[in-house]
């Protein structure tokens, strides 16, 4: 059951539904827009899932502060649209902005886009928080300007908590201002291999890469920001860098739309299974020959530092969490079924503490 | 809800502690005697002293947990402690408690070019990383001005800042991994190499907990390309306030410096007389811009800045030349903390955040607050992420001299509370900002904080007495005789 905020728009109303669970022996799990539908799904006969999505609107932007701040439910593309007209952004590229992803549950599941190599994840741009905690309280954690030391760092606990920590409220971001324009190189690599020597090469490179990005086919795409001049400049140094002529160059409207494509995960569109997987260069070559042995399709992001794993079949989806575990590695579950965080999972006693902690009635569904 | 936590350190047998923690420690490193201790009395924060009972220096992990373990048992407060640098508080003993000196545990474990990352123990200095990275070209960006000495361990406890933070961040968002003992004994991983994470971020509640949750033995950086080109420029102004107007105007044009710092006359005068740093003459504040990356953006980037400048209504604009003269900025603006001793016996320094907008404001207020309470203030902030540094000073000698200056700080602290800031930009809570958080953080907040606190530490022994308001450790007055000064458990000597 889906219930929404036709009726009450009012915070309290939303605290009252929490109450009410706890006291009722029920599980609330807040949801946005369910454009990581497995993040809306549980499969429990006891869980009130609660629709965040009205509960929208910026409170507050101060573009001279680098922050904004606006309730959980507001659609990342109202964002997008007052930062934009203002020449900033968001340089993490929050994914699904199209599809109506909002900044809570943008924030509670805790995945950044391609842009995240440069300036920092999501984690790196919460800057404050409000949520409802499990015995109905309001809490707020960090504040409203670009630095603070104050407290327990709440804001960072609540990115990736998959709505099981807390109902996220209202939030603070931190913003940047955006490049005045973007380039993109993409050479096609002859092997995965040869596309993470170019990688680890260019880790090493004093050029800031927005992003970094390979495909299953051994494709790498280099996002270099800056003015066309600058950006033609770096190019050439990235070029002669790697030893590599060829490949393409694409500037204006047909980067832009690559890399908003890339943020809306449209090369996954209509598969069954989609999960991401934190990573780093030394996991990629064995894991990827077993992805492909399984039919997964494969992207690399941020400089191989996750893969987002695509899959059809139903037979390798449950292959999937035992080679995930065998790598030690764990991915989130976008789309699939089953537990929501899947693999090796070691942390897991220290964050059964903090759900305690927050929520020692266990209003909230748990992790595994 | 009560969330006071029994606490039983009264009944301690001070000899049986001793003998347990004698059978984990050889005695060259389990420290009791009085005058070896009195090198742990005191931290960055020298106002305060407390003699710990014992200090022990581990050598590996077995060593920190059969320490807390036992510290558990006892019920007996303990507190991780690296070169001593916090200038809250944070590493001052409990006099009933244990120091953990994690001093020998300072290897550089790996550096790990292709992943960018550097694998160190909790003991190794901030500025060592990126000393042991520059091989490759890497450097690991937290500066805090004490980067020379302040440990890694001691910055993740802390979340420390520097002159960076706009542009690249704080100690939180260069910390990939970390192993901890957690504050009963268990060891866990938190977080991984990897750049992204999966589930709740729980290292970034771990990356400054103010050591009230466990301690980090074994830490993961992310370490970036060195910048390859900086553009440092030094432009001095009439006012305070025209220096920061000039800060507005480059975060307006939409330019991302790498830093950007202010400095007053007294700042000026402290830095030239401890180092010989150079300013232009007759101004009343310098502004520090730096443009750093690829030498091809800093080129671009300097056209757009350098108008801006010339149009700021700055008296003097000093370009750095060389590297050497770049150097030489940065060592006269790092050097002011030790700097301010040379004019004054004593000093507190606060580091209050405003919202950038109000910087103009909250300047002319702290202005006239010293004016009106007749003690002279030294500013040197972070201006591009409106992190104040006042220095307020003080001779400890005079009768209540420390108290009204204490008084003053208290106002500052509120100023930022009231326009919308932070009471702590880089330099953590600690003992001295206690009182303050709940000017933060209502009642909910700080409880919900308190529980996740009692969840890993029921007996709050990790660091008891720190960042929260209430509990044992009684609130910092600023007004007469300290609590704990009452109680016997602190001295300002």
């Amino acid at each position: 059951m889906i219930q929404s905020l036709q009726i009450d728009h009012e915070l309290r109303s939303i605290v009252e539904q929490v109450k009410h669970c706890a006291e009722n022996g029920q599980k609330f799990l807040p949801i946005g827009n369910k454009t990581k539908p497995h993040l809306a799904r549980v499969n429990r006969d006891d869980v009130q899932r609660f629709s965040m999505a009205s509960w929208s609107g910026v409170i507050e932007y101060q573009p001279f502060e680098f922050t904004i701040t606006a309730k959980s439910g507001t659609r990342i593309s109202e964002l997008k649209k007052l930062l934009e007209a203002e020449g900033q952004f968001l340089p993490f590229d929050p994914l699904y902005v199209r599809g109506g992803a909002t900044l809570g549950g943008t924030i509670a599941t805790g995945v950044s886009g391609p842009g995240r190599l440069l300036f920092g994840g999501l984690r790196d741009f919460v800057l404050g928080v409000q949520f409802i905690d499990g015995l109905g309280h309001l809490v707020r954690g960090g504040g409203k300007v670009v630095k603070n030391a104050a407290g327990f760092d709440l804001p960072k606990l609540m990115v990736g908590s998959l709505g099981r920590l807390g109902v996220l409220t209202e939030i603070t971001m931190k913003v940047f201002p955006a490049p005045t324009g973007y380039r993109t190189l993409k050479f096609g690599c002859s092997s995965l291999q040869a596309a993470l020597n170019h990688i680890s090469s260019l880790m090493l490179l004093p050029i800031d890469l927005v992003a970094i990005e390979l495909d299953g086919e051994s494709n790498l795409y280099l996002r270099i920001a800056g003015k066309e001049a600058t950006t033609s400049t770096l190019a050439k140094r990235i070029r002669e860098h790697l030893g590599l002529s060829g490949g393409e160059e694409w500037l204006g409207e047909e980067e832009t739309q690559w890399w908003s494509e890339a943020a809306e995960l449209s090369w996954s569109e209509g598969m069954r299974y989609l999960v991401r997987v934190p990573l780093t260069l030394q996991d990629i070559e064995k894991l990827d020959r077993r992805l492909k042995q399984i039919g997964a399709v494969r992207r690399y992001s941020a400089a191989a530092n996750a893969v987002w794993i695509a899959l059809d079949s139903p037979l390798a989806w449950d292959e999937l969490p035992f080679l995930l575990q065998e790598a030690k590695l764990r991915g989130v579950v976008v789309r699939g079924e089953g537990n929501i965080i899947i693999g090796s999972y070691d942390a897991l006693s220290f964050a059964h503490r903090v759900q305690r902690a927050i929520d020692p009635k266990s209003v909230f569904v748990p992790y595994q | 809800m009560t969330l006071q936590a029994t606490h039983i350190t009264d009944t301690v047998d001070s000899h049986s502690l001793i003998r347990e923690l004698s059978q984990i420690f050889p005695a060259e490193r389990l420290l009791v005697d009085k005058a070896t201790l009195a090198a742990f009395e005191s931290d960055g924060l020298t106002a305060f002293q407390v003699l710990p009972r014992a200090v022990v220096v581990p050598e590996n992990d077995a060593e920190i947990v059969d320490t807390i373990k036992l510290c558990q048992k006892f019920g007996v407060p303990f507190v991780a402690r690296g070169s001593g640098t916090s200038l809250s508080g944070g590493s001052l003993p409990h006099r009933e408690g244990i120091v953990i000196a994690l001093n020998q545990m300072n290897r550089i474990i790996s550096i790990d070019p292709e992943r960018r990352i550097a694998v160190v123990q909790p003991g190794v200095f901030n500025l060592s990383i990126s000393k042991a990275a520059e091989k490759f070209g890497l450097h690991y960006a937290p500066d805090p001005s004490s980067q020379q000495v302040c440990t890694i361990g001691g910055n993740l406890a802390f979340n420390a800042g520097g002159a960076h933070c706009l542009k690249y961040g704080m100690t939180s968002n260069h910390v990939l991994a970390v192993r901890v003992v957690l504050a009963d004994g268990e060891v866990c991983e938190l977080g991984s190499a990897s750049l992204e994470g999966a589930g709740p971020d729980l290292l970034g509640l771990f990356v400054g907990s103010e050591g009230l949750l466990g301690v980090a033995t074994e830490v993961t950086v992310r370490l970036i390309p060195k910048p390859e080109a900086y553009f440092t420029v030094l432009a001095g102004y009439d006012t305070l306030e025209r220096a920061g107007e000039a800060v507005a105007h480059i975060i307006a044009s939409g330019l991302l410096p790498g830093a950007m710092e202010i400095m007053d006359r007294l700042s000026m005068k402290a830095a030239h007389e401890a180092v010989g740093a150079k300013y232009p003459e007759n101004v009343e504040a310098v502004l520090i811009v730096e443009l750093d990356g690829s030498r091809d953006s800093v080129a671009a980037d300097r056209l757009r800045l350098e108008p801006l400048l010339q149009q700021s209504g700055a008296s003097a604009i000093l370009v750095a030349a060389s590297n050497e003269e770049r150097l030489k900025i940065w060592k006269g603006r790092k050097s002011v903390f030790s700097a301010v001793g040379r004019l004054s016996p004593d000093f507190i320094v606060q580091d209050g955040v405003v919202p950038r907008g109000k910087l103009g404001f909250a300047l002319r207020q702290i202005e006239q607050l010293s004016r009106e309470a007749g003690i002279a203030v030294a500013n040197v902030f972070h201006a591009g992420d409106g992190n104040l540094h006042p220095l307020i000073m003080y001779d400890g000698r005079e009768e209540g001299a420390l108290e009204r200056a204490e008084e003053l700080a208290a106002k500052i602290v509120q100023l930022c509370i009231d326009l919308g800031g932070s009471i702590t930009g880089e330099h953590g809570v600690g003992m001295e900002k206690r009182q303050f958080l709940s000017g933060m953080y209502d009642e909910a907040s700080l409880n919900c904080m308190r529980r996740i606190r009692l969840g890993c530490d029921p007996n709050e022994v990790a660091n008891r007495g720190k960042m929260f308001p209430s509990g044992e450790a009684p609130a910092l007055s600023l007004y007469g005789l300290h609590p704990l000064e009452e109680a016997g458990v602190i001295a300002r000597e």
